[in-house]
């Protein structure tokens, strides 16, 4: 089954991966640009101050590599795992942090940068326990905004797309474990969907 | 993060924003500690510490269950014990339990319509009230002609509380919402 890639060509994907894919929802230049525009804007707004930038693994991984360079400012970089709500995880109860951040963060200021907000249920969660570190400030950089599934509205400081309510993979963003390393933000078809359903 | 040279805690159960209870696999059992977060931010650990040797591992994991099954009074209720319309809201209760997020079960009907006598004859109860974010949610999972009334109702309820907060999940938003999650919907 080819797949319709109606926005552009893969890049250096090949095989299964590049049958996988319906279309490519945002292209790698459209992703650069705007990661170095919210660079810029970060730039600006924290010249001066001691950054902290704060990903949330595994999803943020990339976009933070990226975004950290087009920042020049000398950011301090550090990350974070908490678990997510499933089937396995629902015995535990509560979410927990499964990798804490190893800067401490009292009186600096902090900015969560993360590849997507949808429910909002893990970054209120992340709100929620740095704020009692004290920070001088705690705001929230996303690159995709999903607004149609949002539980918990936040405060989005810097915002790169709003994106539609669809299975989304590439740039950090997986299906299973899958295609977080795809330089773009691409849909999956329904047959790449139904089989890894199945596996 | 201090641990003393212990590794990782295998548990953490939260007691508070600045308070954490530490479990610790040791040679002999089982290290139960108490940590505080201090002004600065870090986690150190307090005096109170409770070592369970190995042999009394299952005695000490029945008392547990028993703690589980008894709750404190002012507690919210287990989900077992709340009287769910069906099971889309009492997972949606999970999840906002897992994630730590407050709530109430349909705690409040609004009026919508009176009679000439001024009782009410029609209200509307959304299924959740998240009080942190005076949020309230209405999962809709029903076939099309209720959806249909129940829209008719929240139009209405829109008019009358415009200040009322409140999102709805339609059935196939929340089937995306589970499947988010990795949860097949029943």
């Amino acid at each position: 089954m080819g797949a319709d890639l109606s926005r552009k060509p893969p890049r250096h994907v090949e095989g299964e991966m590049a049958d996988d894919l319906a279309e490519i929802l945002i292209p790698e230049a459209e992703l650069q640009a705007k990661v170095h525009e919210l660079g810029a804007a970060i730039s600006r707004d924290y010249a001066g101050k001691d950054l902290v930038l704060i990903s949330v693994l595994r999803g943020g991984f990339i976009f933070l590599a990226d975004l950290c360079r087009a920042v020049t400012l000398p950011v301090t970089v550090d990350v974070m795992a908490v678990s997510s709500y499933g089937p396995d995880a629902r015995p535990l109860g509560v979410v927990k942090i499964l990798k804490d951040l190893d800067e401490s963060v009292t009186g600096r200021d902090l900015l969560i940068v993360e590849d997507v907000i949808d429910t909002g249920l893990t970054l209120s969660y992340l709100l929620r326990n740095l704020e009692p570190r004290v920070p001088a400030s705690l705001k929230i950089c996303v690159l995709l905004d999903k607004p149609a599934r949002r539980i918990v509205d936040l405060p989005i400081a810097y915002r790169g797309f709003e994106i539609p309510d669809k299975f989304l993979v590439g740039y950090g963003l997986d299906y299973r474990q899958r295609y977080r390393n795809l330089p773009y933000i691409a849909t999956l078809t329904k047959e790449a969907l139904d089989r890894l359903n199945r596996q | 993060m201090q641990m003393e040279g212990r590794g990782d805690p295998i548990e953490r159960l939260e007691r508070s924003r600045n308070e954490e209870i530490r479990i610790f696999l040791a040679e002999a059992g089982i290290d139960v500690q108490v940590f505080r977060r201090t002004p600065e931010g870090e986690w150190v650990p307090g005096e109170e510490r409770l070592q369970i040797p190995m042999d009394l591992l299952d005695r000490f994991r029945e008392i547990l269950h028993e703690a589980e099954e008894s709750s404190a009074p002012g507690e919210r209720a287990p989900l077992h014990r709340v009287p769910f319309a069906n099971p889309s809201e009492e997972e949606f209760a999970r999840i906002l339990d897992f994630y730590q997020i407050e709530w109430q079960y349909e705690p409040k009907g609004f009026p919508l319509d009176w009679n000439g006598n001024g009782q009410v004859t029609e209200s509307f109860t959304p299924d959740f009230y998240l009080p942190q974010f005076d949020l309230y949610i209405e999962l809709t999972t029903l076939k099309q002609d209720l959806v249909t009334k129940k829209n008719r109702k929240i139009r209405r309820l829109r008019e009358l509380y415009p200040t009322v907060n409140l999102k709805i999940f339609y059935g196939r938003d929340y089937r995306k919402l589970l499947e988010r999650f990795g949860i097949v919907h029943q």
